[in-house]
C-alpha cells in the first residue's frame, strides 16, 4: 500500500462517512425530542430519489432543481409523517414508536410500489459527478470532493442553527429535559416538527447524495440507508449528536477500507467484515464511543 | 427444579396451551378430512410461520426489546437443517467444493431440525455476549447488524450455500400433521419459559428495569438465556421450514419477514405467546384477501388492474390502527384459555354429587 493510495482511500472513507453521519444526524435529532429512532427516515431517501426522477427525467427540469424539490419533498413527508403516525402516539413507548415508524416506512414503500412503479428505475446522472480530478499524484472522484462540502456545510449551518438561534437552543434543550422545556415556554407540538423538518431536510440532502452515488432508485431503497444511520447511531451512542457524526465517519472509514484492502476473495464480504468490526467496538464500548461516564448519575 | 416455579402459573400454561392446542387441531383435522390441496399448503405455511412469530415472541414480548435481528437464526436453523437432509448425490451435483463429510452426510428431517436449534442456539449465545451489554433501546438496533451479517454470509459464500442460486431438493417430508406438532412443543416451551422464574424476572425488566434490577436481579444472564432460547425455537422454525419448501435462497430471511413477524405479534398482542398465534391468523387471512387486488382481477366486464404493494399496505395500515386505538394487541395481557381445568374440576363435582 502507498501512502497516496492510502491517502485517496481516507479521502473517500471521509466523504462517505460524512454522508452517513448526515443521514444518522437526521435520527439523532428526533431521537433528542421524541427518544425514539425514526425507522421511516430510510425510506426518505426513497422519496427524494422518486421526486429528482420525476423532476429530471421525466419533465428535464434542470439537475439542480430537481434535487432542491427532492429534499424540500422528504422535509414536507418527514413533517407529514410526525402528524399521522407519532403525534397520536405521543405517550406511547418507546417499543410502540418505533413500531409505528416500521408501519410508516412500509407504508411510503407500498405507496411507492402502487402509484409509480413496482420495479427499479436507473437514474441519469450529470458528467460532472464522475469526474477523477487529479492534484500531482492524486486521483479523487468528484463525487466524493462534493459529498464532503456538502455534507461539511450542513453540518457547519445545523450546527450555527443549534448554537446561536432561540430555537436551536429550544431543541437542545428539550433533548436534555423535555418536561422542563416544556414548562419554560417552549411550545411542544412545534418543537418536534421542527426536529422532523430539520430531520427530513438533512435526510432529502444525503438522500440526494445517496441516489447520485448508486444511480437508481428502488421502492425499498431506504433500507440499506436506515441500516448504515442505525448503526452510526448506535456506534456513537443513541441520542448524541457528536456521536452520531463519530460513528458515520467510522463506519464509512470501515466501509472503503474493507473495500479496498481485503483480499479479492473475500470482496462480498465488506458488509460483513465491517458490520463485525462494529460489533467488536460494541463489545468494549456497549454505550456507544462518545457516551461519557457521568452522564450515568443522571 | 419446581422450586421457584408458580404452580399458579404453570397450571394457566398448561391449561391455555392445551386450549390452542386444541383450536389449531381442529384446523389440522379439518386438512385431514377435505385434502384441499391449497388449504393444505396455505395450513402448513401458517403453522410454521406462526411457530416463528412464537419464537420472536419469546424474546420480544418477555424483555419489551425491540430485535430486528431475530430472523438470522431463522436463517442459520434454515440453512443447517437443509445442508444436513439434502441428499448425498445431489449435494454432489449442487455443491461440489463442500467438504466431503458434509457432502456424504445425510440424516433424516429430524435430527436435521435438532442441530439447527443447536447452532442458531450457538450463534445467538455469541452475539448475545456482546449485545446484552447495550441499553435495551440499543440492543434491538444493533441487533439488526446481525441480520445484514448473516444474509451477506449466505449470499456470497457459495461454496456451501450456492449464493444467490439457493438450495434445492430438500425431502419435503412435512405434513400439516408435523408442522402442529412442531407448533404444539414451540408454544409449550414458550409458554413454560414465561411462567418460569427467569422469565418472570425478564417481564419485570421489561416493566421497569431499575425496579427489577434493585430486587437483586442481574439482567444481562436473563436477557441471554430469553435471547438463545428465543433463537433456538426460532432455528427450529426454520428446519422445519425448508422441510416444506423444496428449495429456497437468501432472499427468504431478510428485511420482509423482520417486518412481517413483528406485524402479526404486535397485531395479535405481542406480550401474550397466544396472541402471536391470533395475530398469525389474522395477518395470513387478511394478506390472503388482499392477494386477489395485487393480481389484479376481470369482474364481469371490468377489468381491475393489478395493485402492487396491495397485501403490505393493508397489513401495515391495520398495524398503525392497531398501535393508535389498542397497542397492547387483540388479546392484551391475556392468554387464550379456556379454562380446561376449571371444566375438569367441575365436571368431577357433578359426577361426585
Amino acid at each position: 500500500m502507498t501512502a497516496e493510495l492510502f491517502i485517496q482511500q481516507l479521502i473517500n472513507a471521509i466523504s462517505l462517512g460524512s454522508l452517513y453521519a448526515l443521514l444518522a444526524l437526521g435520527l439523532a435529532i428526533v431521537y433528542g425530542v421524541l427518544k425514539v429512532l425514526n425507522f421511516a427516515h430510510g425510506d426518505l431517501v426513497a422519496v427524494t430519489g422518486y421526486i429528482m426522477w420525476f423532476f429530471w427525467m421525466k419533465y428535464e427540469i434542470p439537475f439542480a432543481f430537481a434535487v432542491i424539490a427532492g429534499i424540500l419533498g422528504a422535509t414536507g413527508i418527514s413533517i407529514l409523517t410526525e402528524l399521522i403516525a407519532f403525534r397520536p402516539l405521543r405517550k406511547a413507548s418507546y417499543a410502540v414508536k418505533l413500531i409505528s415508524s416500521l408501519a410508516v416506512s412500509i407504508i411510503i414503500q407500498n405507496l411507492i410500489r402502487m402509484f409509480i412503479d413496482p420495479r427499479p428505475r436507473g437514474l441519469r446522472i450529470p458528467a460532472v459527478f464522475d469526474k477523477v480530478i487529479t492534484v500531482g499524484s492524486f486521483h479523487i472522484g468528484a463525487l466524493s470532493i462534493i459529498t464532503l462540502l456538502i455534507s461539511l456545510t450542513a453540518m457547519g449551518i445545523l450546527l450555527y442553527f443549534l448554537l446561536r438561534t432561540r430555537w436551536g437552543l429550544a431543541l437542545r434543550a428539550a433533548a436534555v429535559d423535555f418536561e422542563v422545556t416544556r414548562l419554560v415556554g417552549v411550545p411542544a407540538n412545534r418543537t418536534i416538527s421542527l426536529a422532523f423538518a430539520i430531520s427530513g431536510l438533512l435526510a432529502g440532502i444525503g438522500g440526494a447524495l445517496w441516489v447520485i452515488r448508486t444511480g437508481g432508485i428502488a421502492p425499498a431503497m431506504g433500507l440499506n440507508p436506515i441500516i448504515k444511520a442505525f448503526v452510526s447511531n448506535v456506534i456513537g451512542g443513541l441520542g448524541s449528536l457528536t456521536g452520531a457524526v463519530v460513528g458515520g465517519l467510522i463506519f464509512g472509514f470501515f466501509d472503503i477500507f474493507f473495500k479496498a484492502f481485503l483480499p479479492g476473495g473475500a470482496r462480498p464480504f465488506v458488509d460483513a467484515f465491517a458490520l463485525t468490526a462494529v460489533v467488536i467496538i460494541l463489545f468494549f464500548k456497549p454505550q456507544g464511543i462518545m457516551f461519557k461516564k457521568e452522564e450515568k448519575l443522571k | 427444579m419446581i422450586s421457584g416455579w408458580s404452580r399458579r402459573r404453570l397450571a394457566e400454561a398448561l391449561s391455555s396451551w392445551l386450549s390452542v392446542i386444541i383450536l389449531l387441531a381442529l384446523l389440522v383435522v379439518a386438512e385431514i378430512i377435505f385434502k384441499n390441496k391449497s388449504y393444505t399448503i396455505i395450513l402448513t405455511n401458517f403453522l410454521i410461520y406462526t411457530s416463528m412469530v412464537v419464537s420472536y415472541q419469546m424474546f420480544m414480548g418477555n424483555s419489551g426489546i425491540v430485535s430486528f435481528g431475530q430472523v438470522a437464526f431463522f436463517a442459520v436453523g434454515a440453512y443447517t437443517a437443509a445442508l444436513l437432509s439434502i441428499p448425498s448425490e445431489i449435494k454432489e451435483v449442487a455443491l461440489p467444493t463442500l467438504t466431503p463429510f458434509l457432502q456424504q452426510l445425510q440424516i433424516g428431517a429430524l435430527g436435521a431440525i435438532f442441530v439447527g436449534t443447536l447452532l442458531s442456539g450457538l450463534v445467538a449465545l455469541v452475539i448475545g455476549i456482546v449485545i446484552t451489554r447495550m441499553e435495551p433501546d440499543a440492543m434491538g438496533i444493533a441487533t439488526f447488524a446481525l441480520l445484514v451479517i448473516v444474509f451477506k454470509v449466505i449470499h456470497n459464500w457459495k461454496a456451501v450455500t450456492r449464493g444467490g442460486l439457493g438450495l434445492y431438493d430438500i425431502p419435503a417430508v412435512m405434513t400439516p400433521a408435523y408442522a402442529m406438532i412442531g407448533l404444539a412443543v414451540i408454544v409449550g416451551v414458550s409458554l413454560l419459559f414465561k411462567a418460569s422464574p427467569i422469565g418472570l424476572k425478564m417481564q419485570g425488566a421489561r416493566e421497569d428495569a431499575l425496579a427489577a434490577q434493585s430486587l437483586g436481579n442481574n439482567l444481562r444472564p436473563v436477557t441471554l438465556v430469553c435471547y438463545v432460547l428465543s433463537a433456538m425455537v426460532m432455528g427450529g422454525g426454520g428446519g422445519m421450514w425448508v422441510h416444506s419448501i423444496r428449495a429456497f435462497g437468501p432472499g427468504s430471511f431478510f428485511f420482509h419477514d423482520v417486518w412481517n413477524m413483528i406485524s402479526m405479534m404486535v397485531i395479535g398482542g405481542q406480550a401474550t405467546v397466544t396472541g402471536g398465534i391470533v395475530g398469525s391468523g389474522v395477518v395470513t387471512v387478511v394478506s390472503e384477501i388482499m392477494r386477489f387486488p395485487e393480481k389484479g382481477m376481470v369482474i364481469g366486464s371490468i377489468e381491475i388492474p393489478a395493485i402492487f404493494g396491495a397485501v403490505q399496505l393493508a397489513v401495515a395500515l391495520l398495524l398503525l390502527a392497531t398501535l393508535i386505538i389498542k397497542p397492547s394487541g387483540i388479546l392484551g395481557s391475556k392468554e387464550i384459555d379456556f379454562g380446561i381445568f376449571n371444566w375438569i374440576k367441575s365436571l368431577n363435582k357433578r359426577i361426585r354429587k
